[in-house]
């Protein structure tokens, strides 16, 4: 009888184990046809807009390679993108003058990881500020990091793509920098289609390292921060630098965070204009109040002892440069990264203030590795630093003889002795204002001969 | 007696209830005719460079290339970018006309090749930075797949050769590994230069070449400094005097030179390879060498 029962259990059980009720399948679809047709829901999403969409992208000041993070300046990066539905992506971006209004054509993809994932996946302007070559992402990273930015973004609403509205939010999946893709209206592409990111470009016809906002309540100094994504701003009557990332867009430059300038309240400076008469940029701040951005030569609120305490730290602790001088607008323009030695490769500029000849003699020069010789270009790379009356530092360079400099090497030297990047120089060099970057602990030496050429100095 | 036949006939019931438990499991269709969604990976439109994988290196190698970024599929977490479209074909292009074609002339044919090569090609667009501070150009895994790095630096351009010879050299220096993965390098190799290090990336090439290395990463082990070796032979080293040089140059200006310990260490190695090639694949290494540098500087515009 006991037998019985556990025979009639057993029945049970496999008779009940045939039960095929609680299969995957939901109205009758498998996962992985439910996975697809999702997947294929977003990139209709992207698609189905006819105008295109706007994506910004806000890092998060960190930047992940290899398990190692960094911390360094944050940035926003902007870019107007149209998607078709070949996966393939045209797009334009505020990275470079060119970029910002040549459309550029690349493969996306819309992949389940994690969650629904938009990956860009061949090379495109999206890739630029990832990529882990300084020489080109311009990262004030360092090699191997670029800006902290990402080109794989997870979908982050949390709703199902046909509930997504025309503001969608991703999130990167690498640097975790937060995005979004705001549906574009008809005269939004209007104008990234005619003008891309106009402000951008018309900004960046500034060159000088200073420059001045006039017309609003007191006069701004925007300087650019690490890297040059941020503006590093002051007054006379704020002396300490605000630092703030800017938004692009074709017409406007948004700031992150608003900024109190002389009882006013800046959002945004608007309507750029260049003006090529005056070399000046007509705006309006807030779009309301009419002003000026105008190029200067002198910082607004210098600190005091500046250049003085610059060259007294460099005694104890050698300043270093990760590149050579940005000049008229291009960073390292000389292409001193790539400044060689045979069988050496560049690692940094030294500017090591008595650091030769038993302190009488300043040290400028590029560092090797890998070679037989750290500094091969020594005898190019001498100087004695005077302070001038304005608070600068003024090299005057010697030339020991030895073997012959590289011509970027010479162009590099010459903007060192001259504080101007082309003639005509002045009997005397004005030499160089040291400016304190919003990390506290960075300087840009800036040529203050014409403001047009300057180089960052850390301890890394 | 009875007992027994009680127990056939409970087997019986028990057998009954199970086939029929069974086959009431049966009722699922099974579709074997229907085609698992996503088999055969994701699909997007055609573009030439995808017409050109298939009909350059999937049908005569059977190698698959994938050129576009995969999350997971390059190491982790690691800042690495994606190839420039554009970039792809030429790439692929130069890399068979300086490396494929030497081994098929000096073989006789694709066989070698088809049968040895990866079977899949990854690419990527910039190089993969190491917190050490070195650059990892190249890499093989397991014999099945070859990863190529730094694609957006290629170019024909001969002032900027180093690139093209840099691809090459990663070329052959995994292929290298492949075909010690299947035939061993001879046990006698490791015993040239005994003193291999994990701490490499601190010693300069130029270093490593005073030491009887040809390079510094051959300094981290004997199966890196054999491969090395091959790929030095066959297109030469990066951090030369003036660049990225060719071996006899290399063994000229900066091992010392003839007589000298680290040269004559150096010839031990390239004695070792030679043999190695000859014993184990029936290739004359000099010959496949003269060929490689015809391919190479013919390569150049």
């Amino acid at each position: 009888m006991k037998k019985l029962l556990i025979y009639l259990l057993g029945a049970t059980a496999v008779l009940s184990g045939c039960d095929r009720k609680s299969d995957l399948n939901i109205d009758g679809k498998s996962t992985d046809q439910r996975l697809s047709e999702a997947l294929a829901n977003y990139q209709k999403k992207l698609t189905d807009a006819p105008y295109g969409w706007i994506l910004t992208e806000y890092t998060n000041g960190t930047a992940l390679n290899g398990g190692v993070t960094k911390s360094g300046p944050k940035a926003i990066f902007s870019y107007y993108m149209k998607f078709d539905k070949s996966n393939r992506v045209s797009m334009i971006s505020d990275f470079s003058p060119a970029m910002s209004s040549t459309f550029n054509t690349s493969s996306y993809f819309i992949k389940a990881t994690q969650r629904p994932t938009l990956i860009f996946d061949t090379y495109s302007y999206v890739h630029v500020p990832c990529d882990p070559n300084v020489g080109i992402s311009q990262s004030p990273y360092g090699n191997g990091f670029g800006w902290g930015a990402d080109f794989e973004f997870s979908f982050a609403d949390n709703v199902a793509a046909t509930e997504l509205g025309d503001t969608i939010h991703l999130t990167g999946n690498l640097n975790k920098t937060r995005v979004t893709l705001v549906k574009a209206t008809q005269a939004d592409q209007q104008q990234y289609s005619t003008v891309g990111f106009a402000a951008y470009s018309t900004f960046g016809k500034l060159l000088t390292y200073f420059k001045r906002v006039k017309g609003g309540a007191e006069e701004i100094e925007l300087a650019p921060g690490l890297g040059g994504r941020t503006l590093n701003i002051k007054t006379a009557s704020h002396p300490e630098l605000l630092n703030v990332a800017i938004q692009y867009t074709p017409n406007s430059m948004v700031l992150e965070t608003p900024i109190v300038a002389g009882g006013q309240t800046i959002k945004s400076f608007n309507n750029l204009v260049w003006n090529a008469g005056a070399q000046n940029i007509s705006v309006s701040i807030n779009g309301t109040t009419p002003a000026v951005i105008d190029t200067a030569l002198d910082p607004i609120a210098p600190e005091k002892d500046i250049a003085s305490n610059f060259y007294m730290e460099g005694t104890t602790n050698p300043w270093l440069a990760t590149a050579g001088f940005h000049v008229n607008g291009v960073d390292d323009a000389y292409d001193i990264l790539h400044l060689t030695y045979p069988g050496a490769n560049f690692y940094r500029f030294v500017y090591f203030p008595g650091g030769v000849n038993g302190g009488s003699l300043d040290l400028i020069s590029p560092f090797f590795v890998g070679g037989s010789s750290s500094y091969p270009y020594l005898r190019k790379g001498l100087a004695n630093t005077f302070l001038g009356d304005n608070g600068q530092l003024i090299f005057e360079m010697l030339d020991y003889g030895g073997i012959a400099a590289p011509p970027r090497l010479v162009a590099t030297n010459i903007i060192f002795a001259t504080g101007k990047i082309a003639p005509p120089y002045a009997a005397d060099s004005p030499g160089f204002y040291i400016v304190r970057k919003e990390d506290g602990i960075s300087y840009d030496m800036v040529a203050a001969g014409d403001g047009l050429a300057w180089m960052t100095w850390s301890h890394q | 007696m009875n007992n027994m036949k009680w127990n056939i006939f409970r087997t019986i019931i028990l057998l009954l209830v199970l086939a029929t438990g069974w086959s009431a499991c049966k009722k699922e269709n099974v579709h074997l005719d229907t085609i698992p969604v996503g088999l055969g990976g994701d699909s997007t439109g055609q573009t030439p460079t995808d017409v050109f994988i298939y009909d350059s290196l999937t049908v005569p190698y059977n190698i698959a290339v994938y050129y576009k970024w995969q999350p997971g599929q390059l190491d982790f977490p690691y800042e690495i970018v994606p190839p420039r479209e554009t970039q792809v074909m030429p790439a692929l292009k130069a890399l068979m006309a300086i490396t494929f074609v030497p081994f098929n002339d000096q073989t006789g044919s694709t066989v070698f090749l088809r049968k040895y090569l990866p079977k899949v090609l990854k690419m990527a667009g910039s190089g993969q930075y190491q917190s050490n501070g070195s650059i990892i150009l190249g890499q093989a895994e397991g014999g099945t797949a070859m990863l190529l790095y730094m694609i957006n630096d290629f170019t024909r351009q001969i002032k900027d050769s180093a690139v093209l010879k840099e691809m090459g050299h990663t070329m052959h220096h995994e292929f290298g590994h492949i075909l010690n993965q299947n035939i061993a390098y001879p046990v006698s190799f490791k015993q040239i230069t005994p003193a291999y290090t994990g701490n490499w990336y601190n010693i300069s090439d130029q270093a490593a070449r005073k030491q009887g290395f040809i390079s510094a990463y051959a300094e981290s082990d004997p199966g890196e400094d054999f491969v090395e070796m091959v790929a030095t032979m066959l297109i030469g080293g990066r951090n030369g005097l003036s660049g990225y040089d060719d071996y006899e140059k290399i063994m000229a200006e900066q091992t010392g030179g003839p007589g000298s310990d680290s040269y004559e260490l150096l010839r031990a190695k390239e004695a070792a390879v030679v043999d190695y090639y000859a014993r184990a694949w029936h290739i004359d290494f000099y010959e496949l060498q003269a060929r490689c540098r015809r391919a190479l500087t013919g390569y150049f515009q």
